[in-house]
């Protein structure tokens, strides 16, 4: 074959060649990041079929690929949070569940299971049990409600470590008032995604005199890229449940309004884990999580 | 023409590079995206793991150190005055036990070494370390250092079972560091020192405990006075002096005080006072035996019964069989027909191929919880009263403990004991009986007038303490001196 047609061919393969992979490896990327339009309309028949109605748009969105965050969680690591606090007057104390920072005002207590209290003088109690009293109201519009949750904010962003690699943050989530004090509620971030740790502070003349819940005052060492179960196979879960519940507890549908990730807390020995967790809600109200590496059910 | 086709094949040229351009970087966009896409750093067979590993933080909720606690905790601090202890078996004085906590961690952790010393090497050296300054804890029993560890550091409650029983452990100072300014007391000065342990174990084995942390500030654990003033004012101490330090009088002296009488026998240098207690053993009621019968996964409903000639009343239900004795013992398993599994008392789901120590620790903490429910008449403290591992099955015994002292049936200290091999619970004996503290509080019997004529009945060496001793006799008790001879 003469070398100018050698050349023609040549170029004809490659544009054959490149074509296919270029295809082959726009099908991979797809079918990664998108679920296909056939297993969408076969997997929503199923669910249909069950009763569980899941919108299209849930399903045909890109994949969600979380990933998941390890550290550990030692007594060393727990006192730096004493440092952090910047205050020599806080005696430390260390004990079977976790640490004490003991001051003449307050004292503040972080288990190693991230479980948190604040107490003052002006209030011992547990400030989320003050919320299953009767009286605090769900605050919309109220003057009150941006400084309260301000203060709560400064408050709790003081014990977060300033870790920049993988950042925790709190975000509100509500604002309850009854009389003159208020009840913020908060949600712990990690890189801006919502984990499981809720945390109530009271607020009273100005400032935080209680608070309860969880929260991580240790930052992760590492972000590892993670296998998931997939939504699908959630949303197969799901249904599952719903086809194992008696006829009595069955309700006539079931239709998914809001599908949301989150983070919880896993503990091996002295090694913490946040997990990606995937929480279905329905317009009822009623909800499920999911720990979404595994599939299995989510119980904090 | 010519010119043409030489653009024609510079253009070819341009396109073939362009192509094998394109086909490189496909290669590298797949390589880079999708070649490694499968290696995820944390699979679902972490997940699984770690699922596993969760349930076992679910063990640190029922890790509850007032079991392996001591029953005696002594400060000396020679300048300061007349020794402090303190009756801490169950739980009490939880306080003061916690104290040594950090000392623990850095003796037993992975800063500390161990050597056993020879008998008479380590004998000596306890008896001078007890006329200085010393951090004393005494057990109960021989208990192993590995359980008396994880019970104290929840860092260390997966370790194995370790071959050193102690019983008597001295933490005492090694080196002067310097002065450190208190955290409680900015004016206050104390001096700290590097330290060590000495343990021993009822048949006279010696271990020294050492550690290569040195303390370089007030936060550090260290050995001081601190711990001694902290508890110098508390209203529950005891001023007390060993036997082998103890002036005893002529009497003593005579009568062979020296050789009758265990060197760490705590001599009170003032009376206690104790709740006098109520107790009797009584054949359980049928509520009382359905509840039990539950605690071992028979339903009471469902499980058939038969009463024996000599009172015995037997429950069971495919295999598993429960006997209740007239005299208030309870056995699972007499005949060794069917093991209890771990999984079936653990409250949460879980099951593997080894169970290990702390498996069987936390298994017999929630049967004793769960028996002590059952038992809703009896106020009193559980301790782990003896641990015996053959390699192969762990025996596991808990006794009675009111107001930090011990309740001894009959001369026995076992009321509860377990069994446990291969993962399954071989056999339990619960002996049920009505321990409760009445409102009225009385002085102990005094202890040296006691002591005198005890020593004169016995000839062998004996170490003496305040206890409880309850009989088929009567029903009330109060506080005594009793004996317990040394092997």
């Amino acid at each position: 074959m003469h070398w100018k047609d050698l050349k023609t061919f040549a170029i004809a393969v490659l544009f054959i060649v490149n074509t296919a992979f270029a295809v082959f490896i726009f099908n991979h990327w797809y079918t990664d990041t998108y679920y296909r339009n056939t297993l969408i309309d076969s997997s929503l028949s199923v669910f249909e079929a069950g009763g569980l109605h899941v919108d299209r748009s849930f399903l045909e969105k890109k994949k969600e690929k979380p990933p998941v965050y390890m550290g550990t969680a030692e007594f060393d690591r727990f006192s730096e949070i004493a440092e952090r606090l910047n205050d020599k007057s806080y005696l430390l104390k260390k004990e079977k569940n976790g640490i004490y920072l003991i001051g003449e005002q307050d004292t503040f207590f972080f288990g190693y299971d991230f479980s948190f209290a604040y107490g003052t003088g002006a209030f011992s109690g547990k400030t989320s049990s003050l919320l299953l009293e009767e009286g605090w109201l769900l605050l919309n519009e109220d003057g009150q409600k941006e400084s309260s949750e301000r203060i709560a904010e400064k408050f709790l962003q003081k014990l977060l470590p300033a870790d920049k690699k993988f950042e925790y943050a709190v975000i509100c989530l509500a604002v309850y008032g009854s009389g003159e004090e208020r009840i913020a509620v908060f949600s712990q971030t990690i890189d801006d995604i919502p984990t499981e740790h809720k945390l109530y502070c009271l607020i009273s003349d100005g400032k935080v005199i209680g608070a309860d819940g969880k929260i991580s005052v240790i930052a992760p060492s590492e972000r590892k890229k993670a296998e998931n179960t997939g939504l699908c196979n959630i949303l197969f879960e799901e249904k599952a449940y719903i086809d194992s519940l008696e006829e009595s507890e069955r309700k006539p549908s079931y239709t998914v309004e809001n599908i949301s990730y989150s983070y919880g807390t896993y503990f091996d020995e002295n090694v913490f884990y946040f997990i990606p967790l995937c929480k279905i809600t329905y317009e009822d109200g009623e909800s499920r999580i999911y720990n979404f590496i595994s599939g299995e059910p989510y119980e904090p | 023409m010519i010119e043409r086709e030489k653009i024609r094949e510079i253009f070819k040229s341009i396109v073939l590079c362009i192509l094998l351009v394109a086909l490189v970087c496909l290669c590298v966009v797949y390589i880079l995206s999708f070649s490694g896409a499968k290696t995820y750093e944390f699979t679902k067979n972490d997940m699984e793991k770690i699922s596993e590993g969760s349930l076992r933080t679910e063990y640190l909720s029922h890790w509850d150190v007032s079991f392996a606690s001591p029953a005696f905790v002594g400060f000396s601090s020679k300048n300061e005055g007349e020794n402090i202890g303190f009756y801490t078996l169950g739980g009490e004085n939880a306080e003061v036990y916690a104290e040594v906590f950090p000392l623990f961690e850095k003796l037993f952790g992975k800063d500390g070494y161990s050597e056993k010393l020879d008998a008479r090497e380590g004998e000596t050296l306890f008896r001078s370390l007890l006329a200085g300054d010393y951090i004393y804890l005494s057990y109960a029993s021989d208990l192993p250092l590995s359980v008396i560890v994880s019970m104290t550091d929840r860092e260390a409650v997966y370790q194995g079972m370790s071959d050193e029983y102690i019983s008597e452990l001295l933490i005492v100072p090694k080196d002067y560091l310097g002065k450190i300014v208190s955290d409680e007391d900015e004016t206050r000065e104390t001096d700290i020192y590097s330290f060590y342990a000495l343990a021993r174990d009822s048949h006279g084995n010696y271990y020294r405990y050492s550690t290569e942390f040195i303390p370089a500030n007030g936060r550090d654990p260290a050995f001081h006075k601190n711990y001694y003033l902290t508890y110098i004012k508390a209203e529950n101490r005891l001023p007390y002096e060993f036997a082998c330090v103890w002036e005893a009088d002529d009497f003593f002296t005579e009568n062979g005080f020296s050789k009758k009488v265990k060197d760490t026998s705590v001599i009170p240098l003032t009376g206690i006072s104790r709740p006098t207690v109520f107790s009797e053993s009584y054949m359980m009621t049928e509520t009382e035996m359905a509840d039990l019968l539950e605690v071992f996964s028979l339903n009471p409903e469902k499980a058939s019964s038969y009463a024996e000639e000599n009172g015995n009343i037997f429950y069971f239900e495919k295999g598993k069989h429960l006997c209740f004795q007239p005299n208030g013992v309870m056995i699972y398993n007499l005949h060794n027909t069917e093991p209890l599994p771990l999984e079936n008392i653990f409250p949460w789901s879980f099951a593997k191929e080894d169970y290990g120590t702390a498996d069987y620790l936390v298994a017999s903490f929630l049967m004793v919880k769960a028996l002590s429910e059952a038992n809703a008449e009896t106020e009193c403290d559980f301790y782990i009263s003896g641990i015996y591992y053959d390699g192969e099955t762990l025996k596991i015994c808990f006794g009675y403990a009111v107001s930090g002292l011990p309740v001894y049936f009959e001369g026995q200290t076992d009321m509860i004991v377990f069994e446990f091999s291969s993962g399954v619970l071989q056999t339990a004996e619960y002996c049920f009986r009505i321990v409760q503290k009445t409102s009225e509080t009385r002085a102990a019997q005094d202890f040296v007038w006691a002591l005198r004529s005890l020593i004169l009945k016995n000839e062998e060496s004996r170490r003496y303490f305040y206890g409880y001793y309850v009989s088929e006799k009567q029903s009330y008790f109060d506080v005594l001196v009793l004996e317990e001879k040394q092997p």
